[in-house]
């Protein structure tokens, strides 16, 4: 028996020797808190969550919108990260739940996961190919639910890590200075999700607009008829019938709807409209949400093309994804068109804001 | 708690310690704490569950007892019937009910006779199939004067809930079991080292092949109408490896755990996929509840149907594999899985060589080409019926067979998994099925004690840790096994 313990500790030490320095990193950079504590973390710290090799982000935005019941929230894909809290007058009243829906099914989802938080104001960003016929199966949908366990958070970041070590992307300085951000991007990024819930993109991490480059994959995706860029000449009935049940109950729940389409980046678009034969279903959409969004009194708005109301390439981090400049242009812009939200923002605030933006992708300084 | 899983380990430690050092003075006390760990092993999943396993077996322990007691062969068969009724009714209840009520209004409407029937949520309790089918066991070899009835309460207590092997089995019959209960376990260090080396490998093939393997078939066959056949043969290719190493994982790990213990399980697993033809893979495969149903309802029909010849042990099979098929659980598809395989027995019966045992490899390699068919041969019957299995109903396992007589057979498969997933598990899959090829010979795949240098063991160990460590998905770390 003492030989067999002996045995066995002896083999513990070599793993442990093995597995320290990974462990160690993924510790420290803080892959293994759990959804809860950065949800308290957050509200004490106000900093970053960005885990690298876990998705806890459904989770979280769901939980916090429970926590917080804000009058004014907003919901959609990543496309809506940049809504930022003092976009408002209150900045405590609002929270950008996106990432919570994926899908029109993911809205009503979301909907029922809070049935004793009615906002007031319910902004929702209606991705275009959520209703194309042909590419549902290509939208992923977001857990709500928590998955957080130390055992699988082990075994998803183990082997990514030691690569991401040998890669130079989990640096020990770096990771061993950090004290406030929680993950691993959020601190070798400094990106994240932020406290109000929007997510701050790191400019050094991203590519420059200039180039073009960054639209290459989108542009690809075109092509090749892939990765929400699915060709399509049917709206899809089903998705039509999920939004509108979710209008329904809003309507039912005294809840205000702000809804849009969301930016192409310009490059993105334009390609979009030269191959407008093979995108039949995007055209018919914006011809579709209005009639019936008008029918339940909720606002609509389409701003898949954001030069319309002046923004540019140089906004945008990829074909899908624009910065809060442009998030804000559009906020601007359902202001002056929506007394009900107007009522929650200072219109000559939000013009202030994007004149003396620090740069195409960040208004404050630093991304702040 | 999963034996793959953090709270396990802490689990198992704790009581390891206390085992071998703290209770090791007593019998009594040793059975004591693995009924109490092994109810504490339960109740981790739904302690609510745990009465009525306690209550099933307090039942099962009573009738016992009295079945020998029994002064008249009528009232000796009534509490036999009692007993069955209990386990029978409990299985019938939690696994069946829905089934049969969805079933009977279906078969009332094809007639336009439509019956209001609610179904009732019922949640199936882990194991369930498992420990009924050992108390069954008990009562049966009791009545038939095969065993005696232990009067030790812990020790049946124990017996029917050791939590090795409660989850997922092996069915441990009574004669095998009860008596290492009754005898005093002495720490065996070679017994200790194999039992842990059992464990590595279980896990190697649970969360690496299987855990792996489930990540390229599951989207196969969630997105099966659209995908080429070649992709479906992929799916059901994928699929086969990760029940294998799935579940033969789990009774590795099953098996080590118990050797840790001081105890010695029933073998689950010899090497199915070597299997020469239909009858030799059930031979192989999940052996505990094939041979339980061998010995309970096959050599039952046998003598009752011996007067019809060759038909008579077609029907004889036939209901012993849907009576395995069913016990997976209530579904068509497993009615329609034991039906399928049933049909492979009807050539072997035919030409007269269902119980030709031919061992498996006992030259170095195989002993001819025709050899090397019959294992692939095998090897299709099996993926082939897997589909049925895997499938959610008939209606989806029709499908899937239909889409997989296409032209699309000679198309390049689309896998929607990540290409490097796909080549690490083709890997693994290679590296499993050889080292158990060359073990063939031995109780389990990675049984390398002959090794003479503990140099070359200890690297294959760590090895084997590093690759559970780098490979393993976070997905997927429940057993197949656990919903049956």
């Amino acid at each position: 028996m003492k030989l067999f313990i002996q045995k066995i500790l002896l083999l513990c030490l070599i793993l442990l020797v093995i597995l320290c320095y990974p462990l160690y990193i993924l510790y420290k950079a803080g892959e293994f808190v759990d959804p809860d504590t950065i949800i308290n973390r957050q509200r004490k710290e106000h900093n970053l969550f960005h885990q690298a090799y876990t998705d806890e982000s459904g989770y979280i935005k769901l939980r916090n919108v429970r926590l917080r019941k804000p009058e004014v929230l907003v919901l959609g894909s990543s496309r809506v990260m940049g809504f930022r809290s003092f976009f408002f007058k209150n900045e405590s009243s609002f929270y950008n739940a996106s990432r919570g829906a994926q899908s029109t099914k993911g809205l009503n989802d979301f909907l029922d996961s809070i049935p004793d938080v009615s906002p007031k104001i319910l902004m929702v960003s209606l991705d275009q190919f959520w209703f194309n016929e042909r590419s549902k199966s290509s939208a992923f949908p977001m857990s709500l639910k928590r998955h957080y366990s130390l055992t699988s958070t082990f075994l998803s970041s183990f082997e990514r890590v030691c690569f991401d070590i040998l890669r130079g992307k989990a640096s020990f300085n770096k990771i061993n200075a950090s004290n406030d951000n929680i993950g691993l991007f959020a601190i070798m990024r400094d990106e994240g999700f932020r406290y109000d819930g929007s997510f701050k993109y790191n400019k050094g991490s991203r590519q420059e607009a200039d180039s073009l480059q960054i639209f290459k994959e989108n542009y690809n995706s075109i092509e090749e008829d892939a990765n929400h860029y699915e060709h399509g000449a049917v709206l899809s009935k089903e998705d039509l019938r999920e939004l509108t049940i979710f209008l329904e109950r809003c309507k039912k729940r005294n809840i205000h709807v702000v809804a849009f389409l969301p930016p192409y980046a310009p490059f993105i678009w334009d390609k979009l409209l030269e191959n407008k034969s093979k995108y039949q279903y995007m055209f018919e959409l914006q011809k579709t949400l209005p009639v019936l969004f008008a029918k339940y009194d909720h606002k609509f708005f389409d701003f898949s093309d954001i030069t319309k109301i002046g923004g540019n390439n140089q906004e945008a981090f990829d074909g899908l994804h624009l910065s809060e400049n442009a998030n804000l242009r559009m906020m601007i812009e359902m202001c002056k068109q929506d007394t009900t939200l107007n009522g929650h923002c200072n219109l000559e605030h939000l013009t202030g804001l994007l004149r003396n933006a620090d740069s195409p992708r960040n208004i404050l300084k630093d991304g702040r | 708690m999963v034996f793959n899983s953090v709270e396990f380990a802490v689990f198992f430690t704790g009581f390891f310690l206390l085992y071998w050092f703290v209770f090791n003075r007593y019998l009594k006390q040793q059975n004591l704490l693995i009924l109490i760990g092994s109810y504490v092993f339960y109740a981790w999943w739904d302690w609510r569950f745990l009465l009525l396993l306690a209550a099933s077996t307090a039942f099962n322990y009573y009738l016992g007892i009295h079945i020998k007691k029994a002064e008249t062969f009528t009232r000796r068969r009534f509490l036999l019937y009692l007993g069955l009724l209990q386990a029978l009714g409990t299985l019938l209840y939690f696994k069946y009910f829905n089934f049969f009520i969805e079933s009977f209004t279906r078969g009332f409407s094809a007639f336009d006779l439509n019956i209001d029937v609610h179904l009732v949520n019922i949640i199936l309790p882990l194991g369930i199939s498992f420990y009924t089918f050992r108390t069954v066991s008990y009562i049966i070899d009791i009545y038939n004067g095969k065993t005696q009835p232990t009067t030790n309460w812990v020790i049946f207590f124990a017996y029917v809930a050791f939590f090795p092997t409660l989850i997922s089995g092996p069915i441990d019959r009574v004669g095998l079991l009860i008596p290492q209960f009754e005898t005093k376990r002495v720490f065996n260090y070679e017994n200790a080292v194999d039992g842990m080396r059992q464990i590595l490998w279980g896990f190697f093939k649970k969360m690496v092949v299987a855990n792996n393997c489930a990540l390229i078939a599951n989207p196969v066959f969630d997105r099966y109408h659209d995908l080429p056949a070649s992709t479906l043969v992929l799916g059901a290719f994928f699929y086969t490896i990760q029940i294998y190493a799935d579940f033969s994982g789990y009774t590795d790990m099953a098996t080590g755990f118990s050797r840790l213990l001081g105890f010695n399980i029933t073998k689950n697993f010899n090497y199915p996929f070597f299997a020469r033809n239909i009858a030799d893979y059930w031979r192989r495969w999940h052996m505990s509840l094939t041979s339980w149903v061998t010995d309970y309802v096959f050599l039952p029909l046998t003598i009752r149907f011996r007067d019809y010849g060759k038909i008579g042990l077609v029907m004889a099979i036939m209901i012993n594999l849907i009576v395995v098929g069913i016990w997976h659980g209530a579904n068509w598809t497993f009615i329609l899985y034991g039906v399928l395989h049933g049909l492979y027995f009807i050539p072997l019966i035919i030409k007269g060589t269902m119980n030709k045992k031919k061992k498996a490899g006992i030259a170095s390699s195989f002993q001819s080409f025709s050899e090397l068919k019959n294992i692939l041969l095998t090897f299709l019957l099996v993926m082939f019926t897997n589909v049925v299995f895997r499938a959610r109903n008939i209606t989806e396992a029709f499908n899937y067979y239909m889409s997989l007589f296409s032209k699309t057979i000679i198309a390049k498969p689309v896998l929607a998994t990540d290409a490097t997933i796909v080549i690490t598990t083709i890997v693994c899959i290679v590296v499993m099925l050889s080292i158990e090829w060359i073990h063939r010979e031995k109780s389990y795949g990675f049984q390398i004690g002959y090794f003479k240098k503990p140099v070359l063991r200890w690297a294959l160990y760590l090895v084997l840790i590093t690759s559970i460590f780098c490979f393993s998905p976070a997905e997927g770390s429940q057993f197949i096994y656990f919903q049956f």
